[in-house]
């Protein structure tokens, strides 16, 4: 049962106040309610991709996939988008977008670390091996695109604290985040909570730890990773923030009834604190769900894939490839899941505005 | 048949020159990718020789003799303050900034209201009613921030940028407001040039401590600030549905 359900619960019932709460710190992380991404092992295929002429084996950097060999074969030189993953999940969950991106000939590599670890670690070794990238494939154009709590890493990987002098300043560099959490998880509050630490006699925090990791405190509101998340680096394009209205959205769905929805952080959780908003940020908000946007189960992520298209971060296929590009979505998506439905690919994107 | 087998030699000659070449850059990439794990240092494969300011660490070469190196970066390794130097440095940089300012020619131009409307949106942090231009003979070509100050070598330029009437906003003038813009978010002309300057290469770093005149040119060089205004230029300039793409 999600532990959304369990809070409902017990707040319908006439459990005690603390009971409440300690099955309130359970609702601390968003992963909490995510089921832990299917390992995806197969390999890309690259036979629209740029020739590879390197081969390096960079620190959490490889294939988007959950094979063993993480050697990353890239085209020296060629613009390089990086995908970086939520909690609950593995490089293996970008594998369907990174085979979008090299039907079109666009080399996609996934970022891949430990979804506990504390997220200001996992940005600095972010940040350090898109610096050696940067460096040893001649500074290519990089796109950095971070689902989740993967969004967060992502924009702090590429805040001011870079050395001025770093291979990854002189790269081209644009950030995507899709669904972040930029205003902490709401959900998470309690850990934060210092009336929660007294009357919980202090088991909120080893609580918070268990299940969250090192990163139990940097996701709440009242963290410095949310509240002075540092400004984006100058040598940062741009921040395309793509905040998802997440409301009636559904997960899985068995016999068009809803089994699970898919609402993890509302629009509030994911709006950027405005002293950070610059012209270097444009937002835009979609409908759709949590994980629909980035497709699971029986979504194909065309709203993302539309939105990556009219933002020439994703190359669109050409008339006469129209229908093997359909094909593969429907391949990759569907029947990786194990779904055999089809969906209509071609309705409009729902983007609700766009600032 | 002749003509065949002339065709089939070129082709296994370019294949041959391509995986040698693919070697050589792989080589590097290893040599650079080591250093960096094992001396937690910059370094960066290069087609050819290292640019200037940065060290060979390892030169490869393939079957054209031109290869590539793994360059090392070592600026960040000193110190914060380098009197001598700096204050050699700055000397030398008022030095220069004076010659700009007395070769310069008619008076300094502000940019028209309608540029800064537009131009409002994308530089919110700085004052861009501050910025003057000014003609300089003492530039070759192109143009020169001194922080607020820009000198330009073509009068054309400062003029299509500062008119009145149809202004023109182009990638060379984002890219000279993106260097003001820069020493400003530095914390001023002093600090930005110290900053600027402990990233020079050595040779330029003896050549200002022994007194010897520096080729302007070569103070100009520094990569990642030359980077940065070219990439927020370029991006800003895309934004912009009037700005100039080209050299103007």
């Amino acid at each position: 049962m999600p532990f959304r359900s369990l809070a409902v619960i017990a707040s319908k019932t006439r459990m005690g106040g603390n009971i409440h709460l300690l099955l309130g710190t359970l609702l601390l992380s968003a992963c909490m309610s995510m089921q832990k991404s299917p390992i995806n092992t197969q390999a890309i295929d690259t036979r629209y991709l740029p020739s590879p002429d390197i081969q390096l084996v960079i620190d959490g950097l490889g294939p988007c996939t959950d094979a063993g060999d993480r050697t990353l074969r890239l085209k020296s030189g060629e613009p390089v988008n990086i995908l970086v993953h939520g909690c609950y999940a593995s490089a293996g969950r970008f594998r369907a977008l990174a085979q979008v991106f090299a039907f079109q000939g666009q080399q996609a590599i996934c970022y891949n670390y430990d979804d506990r670890a504390s997220l200001a670690v996992v940005a600095r070794d972010l940040r350090q091996s898109l610096d050696s990238l940067a460096g040893l494939t001649g500074h290519p154009e990089i796109t950095l695109i971070g689902h989740s709590q993967g969004g967060l890493i992502a924009r702090h990987a590429l805040t001011t604290g870079i050395a001025e002098t770093s291979d990854l300043n002189q790269t081209r560099q644009q950030l995507i985040t899709l669904s972040a959490p930029f205003s902490g998880i709401r959900a998470a509050d309690h850990c934060a909570s210092h009336t929660a630490r007294i009357i919980s006699l202090g088991l909120v925090i080893p609580i918070c730890m268990a299940i969250s990791g090192d990163k139990w405190l940097e996701i709440t509101h009242a963290s410095d990773f949310i509240r002075r998340p540092g400004r984006l680096h100058p040598s940062v394009e741009e921040h395309l923030l793509i905040a998802t209205d997440e409301a009636g959205s559904c997960r899985t769905r068995t016999d068009d009834q809803c089994r699970e929805d898919d609402y993890v952080f509302s629009l509030a959780e994911q709006k950027l604190p405005p002293t950070l908003t610059s012209p270097l940020v444009r937002q835009i908000t979609l409908k759709a769900g949590h994980t629909e946007i980035v497709g699971i189960g029986e979504h194909i992520p065309e709203v993302l894939i539309r939105t990556l298209q009219e933002e020439g971060i994703l190359g669109k296929p050409e008339p006469a490839r129209m229908s093997a590009y359909d094909n593969l979505l429907k391949t990759l998506y569907l029947s990786e899941w194990g779904r055999t439905a089809t969906r209509n690919l071609n309705h409009v994107p729902a983007r609700i505005h766009s600032d | 048949m002749h003509l065949f087998h002339l065709c089939l030699s070129l082709l296994l000659l370019t294949q041959m020159h391509m995986t040698h070449a693919a070697d050589s850059r792989q080589a590097a990439a290893e040599a650079c990718l080591k250093h960096r794990i094992q001396q937690h240092e910059s370094c960066f494969v290069s087609h050819g020789k290292c640019p200037k300011g940065f060290e060979t660490l390892a030169f490869f070469s393939d079957s054209t003799g031109t290869g590539f190196t793994a360059c090392r970066d070592r600026r960040h390794t000193r110190g914060q303050t380098q009197p001598v130097t700096a204050t050699a440095a700055m000397k030398s940089y008022n030095r220069f900034s004076e010659i700009l300012k007395t070769k310069g020619m008619g008076e300094a131009k502000s940019l028209p209201n309608e540029t800064i409307k537009l131009l409002r949106r994308h530089f919110s942090g700085f004052p861009l009613e501050t910025l003057r231009f000014t003609q300089s003979t003492a530039l070759g070509e192109g143009c020169f921030s001194d922080c607020e100050q820009i000198y330009c070598a073509d009068a054309t330029d400062i003029e299509q940028w500062t008119r009145t009437q149809n202004p023109v906003i182009s990638v060379q003038l984002l890219h000279q407001i993106a260097h003001a813009e820069s020493c400003r978010l530095h914390g001023g002309r002093e600090r930005f040039v110290s900053r600027w300057f402990r990233y020079l290469p050595d040779e330029i770093h003896q050549q200002l401590a022994s007194g010897e005149p520096v080729d302007p040119e070569k103070i100009h060089f520094t990569m990642f600030m030359e980077n940065q205004a070219k990439h927020r230029s370029e991006s800003i300039c895309l934004r912009l549905s009037t700005c100039l793409q080209g050299a103007h």
